[in-house]
């Protein structure tokens, strides 16, 4: 088990090493960042001090090394736009507002979609199995921005039953939650029939049954516990997912996350907030993914004693 | 080949027609059937409501702001829906398909270290990528593009090396190599050939993602720059006045998911008539 | 020997594919009473596996499900109970042993909590704390080693050997009146297969149990069983006593599997050296389902399907169904 989590862990630690790499190299290679940082009217002195107060004038290697050095600590330089802010400190003001999003939006395609995969899957061929499908073709064809769009021009604005958009409690969170779902469930319905079908195919299950266990706990107790697996592993590619929609979603429905964040600084040609949230979202996921392995060690105990 | 008149007979036709009608005629023949200029503000009909909302039949689908026809937008958008779809694809299948053919054909640490990268890639959300790349450099088509590559080679390069790695050990491969064939020669006249029907299903299976890819960034402000009325450019314009003019952003994106809803089903089909055991991927 | 503890009477067994009903155990019979083994032997496809099923009704579904006949466990109809019912029989009335040890048994739980949950089916109420100790028992019974500390293990750290002891031990938790052990040494290793089998023998000899089993095997039915059935396509061919049918095989098909069967100082490089293939599963058969591999096929085998006779041997219990019984050269 400990061997595994240290494969893991080093696996996480490579990829983010490229993703620094990739995030250093873009704020250098593809431009210098003094453009994006001084007016474009700045003199030549302005430039030349700048430059050598971010120590462009030093070679690449040296300027990355820096770089991780202060990335290491959370530290990509202020806030070029929410002036008296460090670039971090924008990111993690913001950040509770994605999370409480996404945890929502995580609750409902966990609970909507689980059921639905495994009841299809036990009543493989009929109606309910069909229209899961149907609605899993509709979730995976559905553009998130344009599927917020109508959620509030529905059920906010013909309707009234929520608010429009905004930060605020429960009531707030409903539309922006669902339209961030909305993908997950379709894939993750989906994941989990064909993971249960080809559970309840299998000889334990067989013998579960011919040993006297009650339907309700083959399929919940055996056949389940095997195939959860599969959407377990699925939570990691859900995490980025969610970072991908928390940016989407966030703009539709003016929700004051990091994903609304990183547009604005993007808008406002903030360079440092936007490398911090790309960093901030590139270890969250990476964490997710690890998170993730660790507890399929867990739900497979084939993996936690090999 | 028997199989043409089969293939008639197993493609659905719903999906087909839509297809046709919503992408790849406007997309051909926008200049000819499209009803307006698309970037003419007629001023004067600003926010016009579609046919049967109470509008008339010279704005079909409604106007927006600046009294553009939104049917026309659409169509004319439908071109770049397309384009870029096609082009992000070949390039993405190309670059996957011949790093996934080394990786499998080579093996060894060629094979960790591009198999390795494609994971990377693959724990990259893209969106992450599209919001850097656009922070340096602006919205425009080479990142769209940049960014679709980035998302799907991997897929490709995945899939064909796993089946590089099995065709290589079989008889026809050892003969053909026996008989002195060069690797690029064994690649192309013995492998290649039988991969190319998971190329084709898998590049079919992405092009809704990708056409969902290009229409979120185009609607983010980091993808397709504007004038260009892209779709989900189109649905943007809308966003604001969602609350008193629904039909800006609702045809729009409706021409989006009726195109990538098509694509699907129609990827569906095919593979279960080309590649049966991509059903897994 | 005592009454029939189990009966099957006239089963017949569908399964409804796409080509049409397909009977895959066709107008079966047979009868075993308490401390007596019945071998079911035939290849693979011969319906053998899915009389089992049959009887603990656990058919492929949708596909699978009992047409006809009555299959009797103590004079009490299995077929056309409820789920809830036959839930009841199954562990406790019947228990089974599946194939391949390696995948019957639940990756994720261990083994010693399969065997409670055995016991917890049959014992509703009692603590496991209690039922513990009883699963220890049981696996000293099934002669698996260190079983104390081995009720904590997981399937995969064990051997097929062991697992099998393990499903064996589920099997007879319920102390079930019938085991149903579908080629349950198949899968393991020549030395292992035997001591396997010498433990069902204990386990009958202790229990009075009846037992079905079912294999390819008749080396292993000469050594455990008191009765068969041979089956092909569905149908069971011949039947009687071990001593009976070996002595004199009446069916072509039975004389076939005797002839492929290895004796102790002989060596044969091939089993099963019949000609042909079995049948294919199909909706429309006609005469006799043998008949495009018997050396004997006449023009009436491949129109007629023949009726069950007596047997060569002239004992009462063995029949036979074949139209060239006692007409071969």
């Amino acid at each position: 088990m400990l061997r595994f989590i240290f494969t893991r862990l080093s696996h996480m630690l490579i990829a983010l090493f490229v993703i620094t790499v990739i995030v250093f190299s873009l704020s250098h290679l593809t431009g210098s960042p003094i453009d994006a940082l001084l007016p474009d009217d700045a003199t030549q002195q302005q430039i030349d001090s700048l430059t050598e107060h971010l120590g462009l004038d030093r070679p690449y290697y040296v300027q990355y090394l820096t770089f991780l050095q202060n990335a290491a600590v959370g530290d990509f330089g202020d806030s070029t736009k929410w002036k008296g802010n460090t670039a971090a400190g924008v990111v993690l003001e913001r950040l509770p507002a994605t999370l409480k999003l996404g945890g929502l939006a995580v609750l409902i395609s966990v609970a909507v979609a689980i059921p639905l995969g495994v009841l299809s899957a036990i009543w493989r061929g009929s109606i309910f199995d069909r229209m899961a499908g149907i609605i899993a073709l509709l979730g995976q064809s559905f553009p998130a921005f344009w599927l917020g769009i109508i959620l509030m021009w529905i059920f906010a604005v013909t309707l009234g039953w929520f608010p429009t958009s905004g930060y605020g409690g429960l009531s707030y969170m409903i539309l922006p939650a669902i339209a961030m779902a909305w993908f997950q469930i379709a894939a993750l319905t989906r994941l989990t029939r064909s993971a249960m079908l080809e559970v309840l195919d299998t000889e334990y299950v067989k013998l579960a049954r011919v040993k006297g266990v009650s339907e309700r706990a083959v399929i919940w107790k055996h056949a389940f516990r095997n195939a959860a697996i599969v959407p377990v592993t699925y939570f990691g590619v859900l995490a980025g997912s969610l970072l991908t929609g928390s940016v989407v979603v966030e703009t539709v429905f003016a929700w004051p996350g990091t994903g609304l964040l990183a547009i604005d600084a993007i808008r406002g040609r903030d360079f440092p907030v936007v490398q911090s949230v790309v960093m901030f979202f590139a270890v969250f996921y990476l964490l997710a993914n690890f998170l993730v392995d660790v507890l399929y060690a867990v739900v497979d105990p084939r993996i936690r004693f090999s | 080949m028997k199989k043409t008149p089969k293939l008639l007979g197993r493609l659905p036709f719903l999906p087909i027609a839509v297809l046709m009608i919503v992408l790849v005629i406007p997309a051909l023949f926008a200049d000819l059937i499209a009803p307006h200029d698309p970037f003419k503000a007629y001023l004067r009909n600003r926010l016009q409501p579609p046919l049967f909302f109470g509008g008339t039949t010279e704005f079909i689908l409604g106007t927006d702001r600046l009294g553009r026809d939104i049917l026309s937008r659409i169509m004319h958008g439908a071109r770049y829906a397309l384009v870029i779809s096609l082009v992000g694809i070949i390039l993405g299948a190309i670059v996957g398909t011949v790093l996934g053919l080394i990786a499998g054909y080579v093996r060894g640490v060629v094979d960790a270290l591009i198999m390795r990268v494609v994971d990377i890639t693959f724990a990259l959300p893209s969106i992450l990528l599209a919001l850097a790349l656009a922070a340096v450099s602006g919205p425009s088509f080479q990142l769209v593009i940049l960014v679709v590559v980035f998302v799907i080679w991997g897929f490709f390069a995945r899939q064909v090396r796993a089946e590089t790695l099995i065709l290589r050990e079989r008889d026809f491969v050892a003969r053909a190599r026996v008989a002195g064939a060069s690797d690029i020669r064994i690649l192309r006249k013995y492998i290649l050939p039988n991969i190319i029907n998971t190329i084709v299903v898998l590049a079919t299976l992405q092009i809704g993602v990708v056409i969902v890819l290009e229409a979120t960034l185009s609607f983010l402000g980091i993808g397709i720059p504007r004038p260009i009325p892209a779709w989900g450019l189109l649905v943007a314009d809308g966003r604001q006045l969602i609350v008193s003019n629904w039909w800006i952003s609702f045809f729009p994106g409706m021409a989006i998911l009726l195109t990538v809803l098509s694509v699907n089903m129609l990827g569906d089909s095919l593979r279960d008539w080309l590649d049966p055991k991509l059903r897994q991927v | 020997m005592g009454a029939s503890v189990l009966q099957v009477k006239n089963l017949r067994t569908v399964l409804d594919l796409s080509s049409g009903s397909v009977p895959v155990v066709d107008d079966v019979s047979f009868d075993v009473g308490a401390g007596e083994t019945l071998g079911i032997v035939g290849e693979s496809g011969s319906g053998k596996s899915m009389t089992a099923l049959s009887i603990m009704q656990v058919l492929p579904q949708p596909i699978g499900r009992i047409e006809s006949g009555e299959i009797l466990l103590e004079q009490t109809n299995l077929v056309g109970m409820s789920d809830e019912e036959i839930a009841k029989v199954r562990g406790r009335e019947i228990g089974m042993i599946l194939q391949d040890p390696h995948t019957s048994l639940n990756p994720v739980f261990t083994v010693g909590n399969q065997v409670i949950e055995a016991l917890q089916i049959n014992n509703p109420g009692t603590p496991r704390r209690s039922l513990m100790t009883r699963v220890v028992d049981l696996l000293k019974k099934v002669n698996v080693a260190d079983a104390a500390r081995r009720v904590h293990a997981y399937p995969h750290q064990m051997s097929g050997g062991m697992k099998q002891r393990v499903v064996g031990a589920i099997a007879i938790a319920g102390a079930p009146k019938v085991i149903i052990a579908d080629e349950p040494t198949t899968a393991l290793d020549v030395t292992i297969q035997l001591q396997y089998l010498q433990l069902l023998r204990e386990i009958q000899d202790e229990t009075g149990t009846a037992i079905l089993f079912i294999t390819h095997d008749l080396g292993i039915v000469a050594n455990l069983c008191h009765k068969l059935v041979v089956m092909y396509g569905g149908k069971i061919v011949e039947s009687g006593t071990v001593s009976d049918v070996f002595r004199a095989p009446s069916h072509p098909y039975t004389e076939a599997l005797l002839n492929s069967v290895p004796s102790v100082d002989q060596k044969v490089d091939r089993l099963y050296a019949i000609e042909g293939q079995p049948p294919a599963l199909s909706a429309d058969r006609k005469g006799c389902s043998f008949a495009p591999r018997c050396p004997y096929a006449q023009e009436i085998c491949k129109r007629d399907v023949p009726q069950q006779e007596a047997g060569l041997s002239g004992a009462d219990n063995h029949f036979a169904s074949c139209w060239n019984m006692g007409r071969k050269t």
